[in-house]
């Protein structure tokens, strides 16, 4: 069974980007002193990169579709980049959530519970995850906080 | 100022005792982040940038120097010890590395690669120190076409050497350029692609873009197999002793294996784009290749580690020419060292080196002093680095992910840095598992800004296009980038297309024309030579017929 391949649905979501990119140039604040509009730069870039796009995806076209071996399933592939998928949303877990939980508390949670989704999963791997979480961050706040003197984002819940 | 007198206070700031304990602490996390198979030097340096904000540009530069020193040796451990190349850089040493260590001689392949990872920093350090003030001259003849098609070929041959996959190469360098571009506009303030997003005026900051794009999407590459991600990234090791005089005394005895290697990877460094990676493969291609008995390699032979090793080491200097003579960098960490420069408000360009003399020297007396820290350190810590690497993967990817983010927060103190590290982490995680290649996009980010006010300045001074082909500079830069552009082709072509016959000689026959458009008498001469190799080339094709090489004697013989 033939299927689209990723590169030409990759060069097709490319030539939208360009052509988002190079409509939105046309909303350009008009500046009367500049002698060289600043819309020139963006879209001689955005039409190079367009014109890139085009040709990978007719390369890609031409090349044709791999046939699967297996026909894709979601499940297999969330099963497959579990962990990516845990990080990455942690991670963003941890940034909505910077404003009330702070530097520190958010990280030391962030790195714990990341280590507990991708780890190791009994008691005495949490206990460890727990300790490398609370030491980690809390030094690395450290040195920042009074070392080097940057004020890290506090929350609400554990201020200075 | 004179060069002795630039150059001796650049020796007081970098063996000032703070910044030698800097450097010494850079050696050291170098080292380690090389020894672990998965972590790039390239991310070890992004790593340490946040670290170097408080600092001043002499200290932050000699501190990534340093970093960057190590991780290359690093790497010799894991590949030596494991058979896992620490580093990418460090490939081509495990071929014969790992086999002498096996044979019960880790002590001696360890003292080999110590030793050619010295020397061969050294041979390039030499280079750098001679080279660059000359090269720092032509520099002060761009002009703005020359500068804007100089970013042109840094791009294109960075893409070019994505080999089949060019075309992506050459998106990423574009789209690269794409996201310097989003922000403010510097000359007029308008604000360009900000899709109404506040945040988005100020433009993404360099160093989240490149933490997200390098170690964010890196780490995550690291532990997507959940199996491989919970064991130990290296077993246990037995205690190792480096045979350091037997290994100087066979590195002295393979004298020509060193030195070919080294120039080797100063001029892989050179060139924008290109480095370690490429550098220790081809030396160990060519050490092979000169070699009585070819058919040792492999099995545990010296050449195999001191070519690798030298030449990986001698990058760094290849590359901190380009750097420093040219404003554009020569490999992906020196990309990271402009960002810190613009960090410290020290804007790249060919005028670095007459602008900021005592940076300059700075980083050259840094590179040569890292040397002889790393080998110290080598020596005396060489048990502690291995055992850092019994580390489970899944606990070290997780700390330096939340380190990305303090370190990330602590540039502009904005949240807002936060995110752009998230979304182009996700990017670049993209971006590796789709083959596109990273590094000419963060080229195309580095140099974006430089490329778009050169080429303003250009059409502002005279609108007339031709001028890209007019100047000598300008019209040999353009000239290497479509020799770069059609390289790949080329190289693909090459059993099968008559045309593949003209291009190596059409080459130098090119650039004789710039050449010999530029005044004085040197680069007339440099042209003539040109023009006669050109010639001999042709002279050789036609003698042979037109034939065209078969696939065999391509795999054996390489190229002209």
């Amino acid at each position: 069974m033939r299927r689209i391949s990723a590169d030409v649905v990759i060069a097709l979501l490319l030539l939208v980007i360009c052509a988002v990119f190079y409509a939105e140039t046309f909303a350009y604040q008009r500046v009367h002193l500049s002698i060289i509009g600043a819309k020139l730069w963006p879209r001689v870039v955005v039409a190079v990169l367009g014109m890139l796009a085009a040709l990978y995806l007719y390369q890609s076209v031409r090349a044709g579709a791999t046939p699967w071996e297996t026909p894709w399933s979601l499940k297999a592939w969330l099963h497959e980049n579990r962990n990516v998928i845990a990080c990455f949303a942690l991670y963003g877990l941890f940034l909505v959530t910077l404003p009330w939980l702070g530097m520190l508390l958010g990280g030391i949670l962030f790195v714990f519970a990341t280590l507990a989704a991708i780890g190791h999963n009994d008691l005495k791997s949490h206990l460890v995850h727990a300790a490398i979480a609370v030491v980690s961050i809390g030094l690395m706040w450290s040195v920042f906080t009074f070392a080097l003197g940057v004020v890290l984002p506090e929350g609400v819940i554990l201020p200075r | 100022m004179d060069v002795l007198e630039n150059a001796l206070l650049a020796l007081q700031a970098v063996a000032h005792p703070h910044t030698f304990a800097l450097m010494t602490i850079g050696v050291a996390a170098g080292l380690i982040a090389g020894a672990i198979p998965g972590f790039t030097i390239t991310m070890a340096v992004v790593l340490t940038l946040p670290f170097t904000f408080g600092m001043d540009a002499i200290r932050g530069l000699s501190t990534m120097v340093a970093v960057f020193v190590g991780g290359l040796s690093g790497g010799l451990m894991a590949s030596v010890l494991t058979g896992i190349p620490g580093t990418p850089s460090s490939v081509a040493t495990t071929f014969d590395g790992h086999p002498m260590a096996k044979s019960g001689r880790p002590g001696l392949a360890l003292g080999l690669g110590v030793w050619s990872s010295f020397f061969g920093g050294m041979i390039s350090c030499a280079f750098l120190i001679m080279l660059a003030p000359s090269l720092a001259n032509i520099g002060l003849e761009f002009g703005p076409w020359d500068y804007f098609s100089l970013v042109v070929f840094a791009l294109t041959i960075t893409a070019s050497l994505a080999g089949k996959d060019m075309t992506k190469g050459l998106i990423a360098g574009v789209f690269g350029l794409l996201v310097a571009s989003i922000g403010e506009d510097e000359t007029s303030g308008v604000a360009r692609f900000t899709f109404g997003i506040d945040d988005m005026r100020q433009g993404f900051a360099f160093l989240p873009v490149l933490v997200g794009l390098f170690a964010f999407s890196q780490l995550l590459s690291d532990i997507r197999d959940p199996k491989a991600a919970k064991k130990p990234m290296v077993m246990n090791q037995a205690k190792i002793k480096i045979e350091h005089l037997q290994a100087v005394k066979t590195i002295f005895r393979k004298w020509a294996t060193l030195i070919r290697s080294s120039l080797i990877g100063i001029f892989i460094g050179i060139l924008p784009g290109a480095g370690g990676t490429i550098a220790n493969i081809l030396a160990y291609d060519q050490a092979k290749k000169a070699s009585d008995a070819p058919e040792r390699f492999g099995t545990g032979v010296p050449e195999g580690i001191i070519a690798p090793e030298s030449s990986n080491n001698a990058v760094e200097g290849g590359a901190l020419i380009t750097m420093m003579a040219l404003g554009i960098p020569g490999d992906v960490v020196t990309a990271v060292m402009l960002g810190a420069l613009l960090i410290h408000n020290i804007a790249p360009s060919p005028t670095f080196i007459s602008t900021e003399p005592v940076l300059a020297y700075s980083i050259m007396i840094a590179f040569a002093i890292s040397l002889f820290i790393m080998l110290g350190l080598q020596t005396v810590c060489l048990r502690i680095f291995v055992l850092v690497t019994r580390v489970q993967m899944y606990r070290l990817a997780t700390v330096i992910l939340a380190y990305c983010a303090i370190g990330i927060f602590a540039l502009n103190n904005i949240t807002f840095d936060l995110w752009t590290l998230f979304w182009f982490g996700i990017i670049g995680y993209a971006m590796r598992q789709f083959g596109f290649p990273l590094a000419p996009m963060i080229l195309g980010v580095v140099l974006g800004n430089n490329a778009e006010i050169n080429l303003i300045r250009a059409l502002a001074t005279d609108t007339d296009l031709m001028l890209f082909l007019t100047r000598p500079w300008s019209l040999f830069f353009i000239l290497i980038a479509v020799f770069s552009f059609a390289f790949p082709w080329y190289q693909n072509l090459r059993t099968s297309r008559q045309w593949t016959l003209l291009f190596i000689p059409c080459l130098p026959l090119a650039l004789s024309v710039p050449l010999f458009m530029m005044s004085g008498w040197v680069r007339p001469v440099v042209a003539l030579a040109l023009l006669a190799i050109g010639c001999w080339l042709l002279w050789r094709r036609h003698r042979s017929g037109w034939r065209l090489p078969t696939p065999a004697e391509v795999k054996v013989y390489g190229d002209d």
